[in-house]
């Protein structure tokens, strides 16, 4: 009878046990803290679908194995070695450290602990502003907020950090590496009649990847790389949409989406198409008399 | 004597010269016209465009004659018109609530129709010039989007080489700024 009660007691305490375990792992994705460490070591925040998670898994796998051979210009404009596998990883972990979801609210997990002991520079042109409220708005295919809200605390002289991942990361550097996904990632960006899990769709994906990471780069003026006002004349004419860097996000997205391409063995024409359109675009963007710019990030002490 | 005789081979050998200058000039000036006039015409739909018309309505007045044309290149030259068509424009991109930062999703379904073109083309080698001359329409088409318009260039000119009809096409009429984003892809 005593031994009856005793497993009564050890699976009461099992459920209880069970039932926290569930509210807190609820909780968790509700206020977006966890995290999830991916092959090569970037973090998912809670706050990126499951679906969505499975997807920049298979991303980043087919990053790691990826062995191109590519011209010296190329390796020039991302001072790289090589696009192998590990140099790829290496170059975009450099720059890419959490990666959260569409409804990950920036503004309610990030918080002001300091102010700068320097007098930052006045920019021409600022992507948090109005620039970057009104991209949010939007179906986001994807952002890097890190880099902006490292300019909005520099604009303001302010030290910003961020719950993101289950951790508290203090914003000092464009190089802190937080990316925002959203759906249009996975649906309006995927080549027509095709599932978000093919090779084309995932190498082109990555291709976004590359060209947010290089926001993370930069110092002075160009901090974070900002895109540059497009001409009258121009197809995005009046819009931040342009870049003046002729190695720039979207030079490296031009780069990127070429050499990929060519990692896209058996790939329809299609897709095909659909990778050069989308260089076309990012190609189209560079402005007349672009010159290169110095990559090496700033840091505030 | 004998000085009149020097100015007389001299003039004879001055009008041979001469004569022949002008027989040579007059030669790659003619290869100059003609070549010009085949590479503006190489790609130029005929006048006598076809049009359809229902027969019992046609009034055989308005008939005219059939252009020398398969029912595949018809077929071609019908679906490619309406694709050029359906085109994003650039004023797509002035509507309010875009994300100007990345591609419009309009260009996602212009590649398809631009893989379904290079899929008959690869399966049709008929329809070489109806191709060429499609990519040559989207290209100079100035209200469609500049990224578009490159890439038809850059299929001219991949299919242009693969046929051999890469000399007979004017490129001098796509501008600058086409050839540059075309020959990057």
């Amino acid at each position: 009878m005593a031994s009856a009660w005793s497993v009564c007691g050890i699976m009461k305490n099992f459920l209880i046990v069970l039932t926290l375990s569930a509210l807190s792992l609820m909780g968790c994705n509700k206020n977006s803290t966890s995290g999830f460490s991916t092959k090569i070591g970037i973090v998912l925040d809670g706050s990126v679908p499951e679906d969505q998670r499975d997807l920049i898994d298979l991303d980043l796998s087919n990053l790691s194995r990826l062995n191109l051979s590519v011209s010296s210009s190329d390796l020039q404009v991302l001072n790289v070695n090589s696009f192998s596998g590990s140099d790829l990883v290496g170059w975009l972990t450099t720059r890419v450290h959490f990666i959260v979801g569409e409804d990950f609210d920036y503004a309610e997990q990030a918080s002001i602990v300091g102010t700068l002991s320097y007098r930052p520079q006045i920019f021409s042109s600022t992507l948090l502003d109005d620039d970057f409220l009104a991209q949010n708005s939007l179906v986001t295919i994807m952002v890097n907020i890190g880099s902006a809200l490292y300019r909005y605390g520099k604009n303001n002289s302010e030290v910003l950090t961020l719950d993101v991942g289950g951790q508290r990361i203090y914003v000092r550097s464009p190089r802190v590496g937080v990316i925002q996904i959203g759906e249009g990632l996975f649906s309006s960006w995927s080549v027509r009649g095709t599932s978000s899990n093919t090779l084309a769709n995932s190498l082109i994906r990555l291709s976004v990847f590359f060209h947010e990471a290089r926001h993370s780069d930069g110092n002075g003026d160009n901090v974070t790389f900002p895109h540059a006002v497009c001409p009258d004349w121009h197809d995005y004419g009046g819009n931040y949409s342009c870049d003046s860097s002729s190695n720039g996000p979207y030079v490296v997205d031009s780069i990127m989406l070429r050499n990929l391409r060519s990692a896209c063995v058996g790939c329809s024409n299609t897709e095909i198409q659909t990778f050069k359109a989308f260089q076309a675009d990012a190609e189209s963007r560079l402005l007349p008399g672009s010159t290169y710019k110095d990559i090496r990030p700033e840091q505030i002490p | 004597m004998k000085k009149k005789k020097r100015h007389l081979y001299f003039l004879f050998w001055a009008l041979t010269f001469i004569s022949f200058a002008s027989l040579l000039g007059w030669y790659l000036l003619d290869q100059f016209k003609e070549k010009s006039s085949e590479q503006a015409n190489f790609l130029e739909e005929p006048s006598n465009a076809v049009q359809v018309v229902e027969q019992r309505d046609a009034d055989p007045e308005e008939v005219r004659p059939l252009p020398d044309i398969s029912s595949e290149e018809l077929a071609f030259r019908q679906r490619a018109n309406q694709v050029l068509e359906d085109f994003p424009k650039k004023n797509i991109l002035k509507e309010r609530g875009r994300d100007q930062h990345k591609p419009p999703r309009e260009l996602v379904e212009a590649s398809s129709e631009l893989g379904t073109i290079e899929d008959l083309l690869d399966k049709n080698p008929e329809l070489a010039k109806e191709g060429l001359r499609f990519y040559r329409k989207c290209a100079l088409r100035d209200e469609l989007l500049t990224s578009l318009r490159a890439l038809c260039l850059h299929n001219l000119k991949t299919r242009a080489k693969k046929t051999g009809f890469d000399k007979r096409i004017r490129w001098s009429e796509f501008p600058d700024n086409l050839h540059r984003i075309a020959d990057k892809l």
